[in-house]
């Protein structure tokens, strides 16, 4: 995001969000030491577990506020509030579904460990549901204007996936696995369709084609046996 | 603060919308409906940009009586 492009109310209202997100993280650090010294323990197991958690909750406040006062996508960004949305949503939804075996362990003998950086998975998701409700009536006609060749992609890319998940239901030890290996290549391909080609030519047509070429050998992995151990 | 009437009917007087207005000066929508709504003070050089969009002057648009 380029600050030039913010206007100037935007300029303001976004000074004022690293403001207060200083502040609520000042307050923050002094009641978790307040609440360590109270318990006679402290709350964080370290003081990697700790910077982490207040960078996020400083990078959320700031962000929220941002997004609340329409200070977070530049001027000519809001018109791609669509895109943004669904990039922030997807690539949140993708962090949690890889993260969640580490939330176990959050907290260890009464102290929040290491793991709080999970979190940064909730950030995204966050992020992209506050875009579509503070954006809600922009993001519907941009749906609208969204091209029917993204909806045949995605529809292409999910029966690819349910074939090989069809194909592969007995030979597969790990359907999760199967999934990241098609999620990623598929956001990457997706992305780059679905990118405006005057804003993003570059970006656009690197992810078509990183997206295209990783999506295909994936596929030919799962769909004909291409370089898989397990078909044999 | 107060709502500014004037830079509405300046702008519905052009037949324009608040996107179409943003669009020429280069800001946000939101901008301009802060602006109309009070709840944003412009500084000098966008009050400029408004007026020459609008083809009106300072004193018409931003004067409080």
């Amino acid at each position: 995001m380029n600050t030039e492009r913010f206007d100037e109310r935007q300029l303001v209202a976004r000074r004022k969000g690293i403001a207060l997100a200083f502040y609520v993280m000042i307050i923050g650090l002094f009641l978790i030491a307040t609440i360590g010294a109270f318990r006679g323990k402290e709350v964080f197991v370290s003081q990697m577990a700790l910077s982490y958690f207040m960078i996020l909750l400083g990078i959320t406040v700031m962000t929220g506020y941002w997004i609340f006062k329409d200070a977070f996508l530049a001027v000519k960004e809001t018109k791609h509030i669509g895109l943004y949305s669904l990039f922030y949503l997807i690539l949140g939804l993708f962090m949690l579904f890889t993260t969640t075996s580490g939330t176990g362990k959050l907290i260890q003998q009464g102290q929040i460990t290491e793991s709080v950086v999970n979190f940064v998975a909730l950030y995204w998701v966050s992020t992209g549901i506050c875009l579509v409700i503070r954006n809600f009536r922009t993001l519907l006609s941009a749906v609208a204007k969204i091209p029917r060749r993204f909806y045949w992609l995605v529809l292409v890319e999910g029966a690819i996936v349910l074939i090989s998940l069809y194909l592969n239901w007995e030979k597969e030890p790990d359907m999760k696995n199967l999934l990241l290996n098609f999620l990623l290549p598929a956001i990457m391909l997706t992305s780059g369709v679905a990118l405006p080609p005057k804003d993003h030519k570059i970006a656009k047509w690197i992810f078509i084609l990183l997206g295209s070429l990783w999506f295909g050998y994936i596929s030919l992995y799962y769909l004909i046996g291409f370089h898989n151990h397990l078909w044999q | 603060m107060k709502k500014n009437l004037k830079l509405k009917a300046a702008r519905v007087e052009r037949d324009l919308t608040q996107v179409e207005l943003a669009e020429r000066i280069g800001v946000t929508r939101q901008t301009i409906g802060a602006i109309e709504k009070g709840d944003y003070n412009p500084t000098i050089n966008l009050c400029l940009k408004i007026c020459k969009v609008l083809g009106k002057t300072l004193d018409e648009l931003f004067w409080e009586d």
